[in-house]
Parts: structure tokens; sequence; C-alpha cells
């Protein structure tokens, strides 16, 4: 058996017992579990000062955790998790931590989040195994025959107290004897990328690296990502760079043009070779271009992807499916996660529901018509389906009763365990008159507006404009082509009609003369890429960029009002 | 577009003319591309360029994040209307703008 199969086999087998155990031991007591969890986590943290300031040590229930303990946010904290960063011992956790992930600040500073060794584990659980064991569970095993396309790269920078910021993935090789060479080795197994590109030196142009590695390949049977607008950054850049890519695997080579340190560069070109047969067979394929659905021409066992899908990311996904996949693959949509923690896992394959996962975080449920009146926080048990809920959690990390602003519908149940759908951020809302229209409103508007009107979507953003009486929406929206002359009237109306189907409040908000009609803009093609390639360069990850459905601040606003396409000559 | 190019030792000049936009972008990244590698000093000189669109905004910043590795990067000669989407995009803050 070779190598990639005895690997992906062996994580198949413990993911499959990781998805048995939860099944069987967290979905049918999901009560207990939780409530296990927050005692613990209570009793190993009542000597710590968080834990003293609030009396942990005698909280003995959910309800009396509910009183005495605040509901808080990320500024609340920041002072204790500055400390904690300087070195402070028992402030926020009694948990071994030595790791702050660093959330991309899309808005103001960034975030820095403790990571237990304990939370290590919980991630390691529930998104890795998980994954596997539902890769096991649904998809016909030949998907254990092939290494998998990877798109993650991280860094982290070492504090002078030996503690580390950036992404955990990246501290990986520190933990093997071999360091990165052994880590590349095992990676390798199972992934295309080379460690170059996971691990990336500042400066080295990633996309490149995972493009290049997972094209030399034919049996690629999958890809994983953070988000599904990621896949669609890569798949395009094959599209766009195939000739160059096929150039170089043919002559075993790196171009000149991507842009990598000298170290990197020689080490990668120890790992490859030259490849004319994979090489013509690649320039066959895209003879005449790369406008088709081309990735199972090119990696023919291709059958599933992985990462955050689903709501919020529907665009991208029909956009896999249309330009790159052509669809009969299997979609593995993560649950619900973000830096702090991990909610729930994947339920199967192609569907965008997830289980909560009990013993991963306790998690309360705000019902989002509740605002911050956090005395009607409920518990798992009493969650209504078909309602949606703000998720306010206690990890293993230090953050108790921390408030998310990630809301869920409740969608159904997994034996007695409820199902959730992420629905939308909280504080993206757009809310100028108390129409509420959250981001899953705006893409059903802008999607069956493309639909209507005969374009391709490519992305939108839109702008709350509140400079204006009555106040309005600023629709702006990307098509894939450039687009010069169009009846923008008639989208205009596409997309108020559309809009207010998404949301009947809006047109009773605009009856009543409190929100105007919207306006719409085309933006130029790429606008949205661009936005993510100035980000990255700003230094943020790109597995963690997430697309900017609602302009939040005078930065974006400009920076996207200044890219809107010219129509019609004017 | 027209692209003019100038070499002197490790030293490139482009002089673009015309509009940089979806059409023209690959044109300009070609040129890049195949020109660059022992280049220390690249300029850009924007004068009789008339229009830049997102795409050729990526041109530009994966040029700069090249240079910024082998050397350095300037852009000259730019009209009010391509400055003030510098300006504006976030631009002008990563570029040296001359």
């Amino acid at each position: 058996m070779d190598q990639t199969r005895f690997a992906n086999e062996q994580n198949a087998n413990m993911g499959h017992e990781a998805w048995k155990d939860f099944m069987e031991n967290e979905t049918t007591a999901p009560m207990e579990r939780t409530t296990e969890l927050l005692m613990k986590i209570l009793e190993d943290n009542k000597d710590t000062e968080y834990g003293r300031r609030y009396g942990f040590a005698d909280i003995h229930s959910v309800e009396e955790y509910q009183k005495r303990v605040p509901v808080v946010t990320y500024d609340d904290l920041a002072e204790d998790i500055k400390r904690m960063t300087e070195g402070e011992e028992n402030v926020l956790t009694a948990y071994p931590y030595s790791h702050f992930n660093e959330t991309s600040g899309t808005v103001g500073v960034p975030k820095l989040i403790p990571m237990s060794d304990m939370q290590s584990e919980i991630f390691g659980k529930y998104n890795n195994l998980i994954m596997y064991g539902v890769l096991r569970e649904y998809v016909d095993e030949d998907w254990m025959n092939g290494r998998c396309f990877c798109t993650s790269s991280g860094t982290y920078k070492t504090l002078d107290n030996g503690m580390t910021v950036g992404e955990a993935s990246a501290k990986m090789a520190d933990y093997l004897k071999g360091g990165r060479d052994e880590l590349d080795q095992l990676m390798r197994i199972m992934y295309t990328s080379p460690l170059e590109g996971v691990n990336p030196e500042d400066g080295v142009d990633t996309k490149y690296i995972h493009t290049r590695f997972a094209l030399m390949d034919r049996e690629v049977r999958g890809m994983i990502t953070g988000f599904y607008s990621v896949l669609v950054l890569f798949l395009r850049y094959i599209s766009d760079n195939y000739k160059l890519l096929i150039d170089d695997i043919e002559k075993g080579t790196i171009s000149d043009e991507i842009q990598m340190s000298d170290s990197t560069r020689e080490s990668l070109l120890r790992k490859i070779e030259p490849m004319p047969e994979r090489a013509a067979e690649l320039r066959e394929i895209f003879k005449d271009g790369a406008d088709f659905p081309w990735v199972k021409k090119v990696w023919p066992k291709f059958c599933y992807l992985a990462g955050a899908g689903g709501d919020g990311f529907e665009i991208y996904d029909k956009m896999i499916k249309e330009h790159f996949t052509g669809g009969g693959v299997a979609n593995v949509y993560s649950g619900v996660t973000a830096s702090e923690g991990l909610w729930s896992v994947p339920s199967g394959v192609d569907d965008f529901d997830s289980i909560l996962a009990p013993a991963a975080a306790f998690v309360e449920f705000l019902p989002v018509e509740a605002g911050s009146d956090f005395s009607q926080c409920v518990t798992l048990d009493k969650l209504e389906v078909g309602k949606i809920y703000e998720l306010i959690i206690t990890n293993v990390s230090g953050f108790y009763r921390y408030r998310m602003s990630d809301a869920v519908q409740v969608t159904g149940f997994a034996n007695k365990t409820p199902k959730v759908q992420f629905v939308y951020r909280v504080n993206r809302t757009i809310n100028l008159a108390e129409e509420k229209t959250t981001e899953k409103a705006l893409q059903v508007a802008v999607e069956a507006t493309a639909k209507e009107m005969g374009f391709t979507l490519a992305d939108f953003s839109v702008y709350p404009d509140q400079d204006v009486i009555p106040n309005k929406y600023t629709f702006l929206i990307e098509p894939m082509n450039e687009i010069t002359e169009f009846d923008m009237e008639a989208l205009q109306q596409s997309v108020f009609k559309h809009l207010c189907e998404a949301n009947p409040v809006y047109y009773d908000c605009y009856e009543d003369n409190w929100l105007g009609m919207p306006e719409v803009h085309f933006l130029q093609p790429e606008t949205s890429l661009l936005y993510r390639d100035m980000m990255v360069y700003r230094g943020a990850s790109l597995n963690q960029l997430k697309p900017v459905r609602v302009i939040m601040n005078e930065r974006q606003r400009k920076f996207f009002f200044a890219l809107i396409q010219k129509v019609n000559g004017e | 577009m027209t692209i003019t190019r100038k070499m002197e030792g490790d030293k490139l000049e482009l002089a673009l003319e015309g509009r940089l936009d979806t059409t023209t972008a690959p044109e300009l990244e070609k040129e890049i591309a195949d020109s660059i590698a022992d280049v220390k000093d690249l300029t850009l000189d924007l004068e009789k360029l008339v229009y830049i669109s997102s795409a050729g905004l990526r041109v530009l910043l994966s040029a700069q994040k090249r240079m910024n590795k082998q050397g350095s990067m300037v852009i000259c000669n730019v009209s009010e209307e391509i400055m003030e989407i510098f300006e504006v995009t976030g631009f002008s803050d990563i570029l040296t703008i001359r």
C-alpha cells in the first residue's frame, strides 16, 4: 500500500472513530456533555484572577453561571490578554498556552486570541479528524488514493518571552524531532504543497507554490481551504497563469518572475524535476484556454472540496461548479468555527447544516431579537427550529460568556443535538431603519438580479449610506467581465425588487420614506481580487480574508467607490 | 495600450500610453515578467496613461511586491486623475510616486 493511501486510511479510520464517538456520545446527550465541560472549565479555572473575580468556585449550575458571570466582548478582555502576552500566568486561564491566534482585523486593530493546548486539541479533533470521518462515511473510498491540494499558508512571530502570535498551524514543525524537514515529508504524503508554501518566508508567492505542486500531481483527489472564496482565488490563479505554470512544470524550473527568496527557490528546486509528459497533458487540456470547467480534466479523479462554504459563500460555491469543477464533487462544509473556538461540525456532504459540538465549547444562544438583553440567553436544549440566535461562548482558552457576534439559524436535530447554519455576523447586518437586512438577504437579491439581467456575478459589496435622506443602500456589483453598456435603470429596479423579496421590511421602510431606492453601480472586474491582494500585501492572511459584503469603514468605502465601472459613457 | 521600453544596465523604464485595463493589463504583466529578472531600478512612466482599472492596479501591486525584494520601483509623471485613484485606493501609501 502506498504511503498516501496508508496515511489517508489511518486518518479516515481515526476520523471515523471520532465521528462515531461524537454521534453516539455527544449528540445523544448534548446538554449533559456541555454542562460537564462548563463545570470542568469552572473548576479548573477557579483560582485564576478572572475565576476569583466572578467566584467560579461557588458556581455549580448553568443558571448560577449565567447570574454571576457577565457577557463580555474583546474590549473587556483586551487588558487581560495584553498581560497574558507579557507572560503573566493565571489571568484568564489556568490551562497551559503558548500561542495567540491573530484575527484578520478587517475592521480596526487585529485581535489576539489566546489558544490553550487543550483548544488546539479540540481543533484537531473536531476540525481535522471529523472532516476525514465525514469523507470516509460519505465519499467513495477512492479519495484515499490521492493527495489533497492544500491552499493553507501561515506564519507566526515569537515574542520576547517565547510566546507566539500568528497562525497556530504554522507551529507544527516545532513539535517534531526532525523539524521542518520531517514536517515537509509528512505533509507531502497527504498534501501536494511543500512546507515552503504552507509555512512560507515573508514575501513568498504562495499561490504559485500551491498551484504548481498541485498541477504536477495528476492523482489529486480534493482541495482543502479556510473559506470557499479562497478556493476561487487559487483556481483563478491557475486559469490566469497556466502557461507559465506548465512551462515551469515541463522544464523543472521556477520562473524568475515568481517572487521568493533565493533560499526558498533553491529549496523548492530540490523538490522538482522536469515533467515533460505531465506538461504536454496539461497543455493539451488548456489548448483552447481555461474558460471551461477544467478541474476534472486536470485531475481526473478529483472528488471533494472541504472548507467553510455554504451560507455567505454561495456565490463562490456556484462559481466553482460553473467555471471550474462542472459539478460531481462532494463538498464538506466545515462547521461554525473561528479563532476563538469551534462550535459545530459538518453533518455530511453537500449539506450546509452543521451539528453543534457540545463538548468542544459551552455555548449559550441569544435570540437576535433580544438585542443585548442577555437575560434571554438559552442553552442548546431550549433552541427552536427556524429561530436565529447569536452565539455567546465559553471556551478552554480563557473566554467566559464571550459575545461572538455570529448568528446561526437552527435547522433541525441530529439525535438530540441541534443542527445550525451560520447566517450572518450580527454587527454586519444593515440596520438603517430597523429593517435588519442580513448579508444573506443581500446575496440572494444580487444573485437573483444577476440571473434576471443576464450577467455573470463575480462578487459584490453594499454600502449603507447614511449621508442622504432618506438613507439608502448602494450596491457595488462586480461582474466577471467588463460591462460598459447596460440598462442601469432596469438593473436598479431588479435589485430593488429582489431586495424587497429577500427582506420585505425594506419595502415597508421604502413606502414610509425611511429608506430610499437603492443606488446600483458595477465595479470594475478584479476589484475584489485587488482588495484581497492589498490586504495580503499589508500583512493579512489570505486564508482568513472574508469577502467584504457590507462596507464597514471609510477606507473600504473609498476603495470600492474609486473602482466603480463607468457605464454608458458616464 | 502602448508600452515603450528603455533598458540601461540594471535600470528599466517602461512608459505606458493609453488605457491600463482588463484587456491590456496582461500585456504589461507579461512585459514586466519578461524583462524584470536582473532589474534593480524599475521606473513606470505614466505621463501618457489616461486610465487605470482594478486589473491594472493588480499588476502594479504585483510588480511592487517583486521589486521590494530585488530593488526599487518608482512611478513618475502621474496625472491628477490617476493620482486620485492611487490616493483613494491606498496605493499612494504603497508605491513610490514622483
